[in-house]
């Protein structure tokens, strides 16, 4: 009972979080919660025991938030529209 | 900053929230997540996890699934993988190279 | 490296990082028959050791990356996977069958090194392709003496 409660929760703050990553009008505050987002989700999967899924998912999320700063620098510049 | 959401946002918005309330519909015709007796536990699982590591050496099933058992899906996915980076480049960094070699009529060379 | 950093936050986690961050990855991908991980998390972690130094260095130095030899590096990781499964074949098994691969140990044993072999080559494909698609969403490099950019 315990597990449901807790998964539940961490179900509904990944829920929480991803919508505010979805309609967030600010680029870089977008990407910051996306990698709370991600957070989250590695919690779930150790939650459910899998922890090769958790460990690729937080390994994906360092490297998209490297991409996101990267991407959002060059639109900033105006070099890529 | 006050900042209000346009119409289209917002019809966007209702579209991923209805998808969403029929995929939370359609999850509860799910079997829950304890249940022994859903296909998915019945036909190949317990071979693996009885037979996995005596037949590849390797103790960790995962590794044992991705890369002894299944191995020719995870070859597949390298190449996705690959394909991934050299459509990137194909669609970003030649652009760039082009405008730079003919002169394209937006600013679009080294700034370093 | 040959250049200074812009700050001496950035120099110390750069020296304290980059070291980690590779005998990690090395770990993770030599250990991931026995524990969480294997070729695809260790080729991020290796990658990231790259991006770190990319991310750190000055905006005023001359850059030149050479996009396409990291895209051939990236080739070369479905090369290997598919080599060591074409080995098995002429000693009489399937493709990927590691059973049968030539090494001069016992059959389960075989079945490690093989995992192993696959392993370094998905690294490999994975490592230098996430390096190239850095490269290519980043700065743009100094042209070399044929006047291509990347």
């Amino acid at each position: 009972m315990m597990f449901v409660i807790f998964l539940s929760l961490l179900l509904l703050i990944i829920l929480i979080t991803g919508l505010i990553a979805v309609f967030l009008p600010r680029l870089f505050g977008s990407g910051i919660l996306f990698s709370a987002f991600s957070f989250f989700v590695v919690l779930a999967y150790l939650l459910l025991s899998a922890p090769d899924v958790a460990f690729t998912e937080a390994v994906i999320s360092v490297i998209s938030i490297a991409y996101y700063v990267i991407a959002i620098r060059e639109l900033r510049k105006g070099d890529l529209e | 900053m006050k900042h209000t959401f346009s119409k289209r946002s917002l019809f966007y918005g209702g579209l991923c929230l209805a998808v969403l309330a029929i995929m939370a519909y359609s999850m509860s015709f799910l079997p829950s997540y304890t249940e022994m007796d859903t296909p998915v536990h019945r036909n190949v699982a317990e071979r693996y996890m009885t037979q996995a590591e005596s037949e590849t050496g390797s103790p960790n099933m995962v590794t044992a699934v991705l890369a002894d058992y299944r191995s020719l899906d995870t070859m597949i996915e390298t190449t996705v993988i690959f394909t991934a980076g050299v459509v990137t480049y194909a669609m970003i960094a030649i652009r760039r190279r082009k405008n730079y070699i003919w002169g394209g009529d937006e600013d679009h060379e080294t700034e370093a | 490296m040959k250049q200074k950093h812009s700050s001496i936050i950035l120099e110390v986690a750069y020296r304290l990082l980059i070291p980690v961050l590779i005998v990690f990855g090395v770990y993770v991908l030599i250990h991931g028959e026995y524990s969480p991980g294997g070729g695809f998390q260790a080729g991020v972690i290796l990658a990231l050791a790259v991006i770190l130094n990319r991310v750190l260095e000055p905006a005023d130095v001359k850059k030149n990356y050479w996009t396409y030899k990291t895209i051939a590096l990236a080739g070369m990781g479905p090369v290997i996977y598919m080599m060591t499964g074409l080995l098995s074949i002429p000693f009489g098994g399937h493709f990927l069958e590691y059973g049968l691969l030539p090494l001069p140990v016992h059959e389960v044993e075989r079945h490690l090194y093989g995992i192993l072999f696959i392993e370094v080559g998905v690294t490999l494909g994975v490592m230098a392709t996430i390096i190239s698609i850095f490269d290519s969403l980043g700065k743009v490099g100094d042209p070399d003496e044929r006047g291509n950019l990347l």
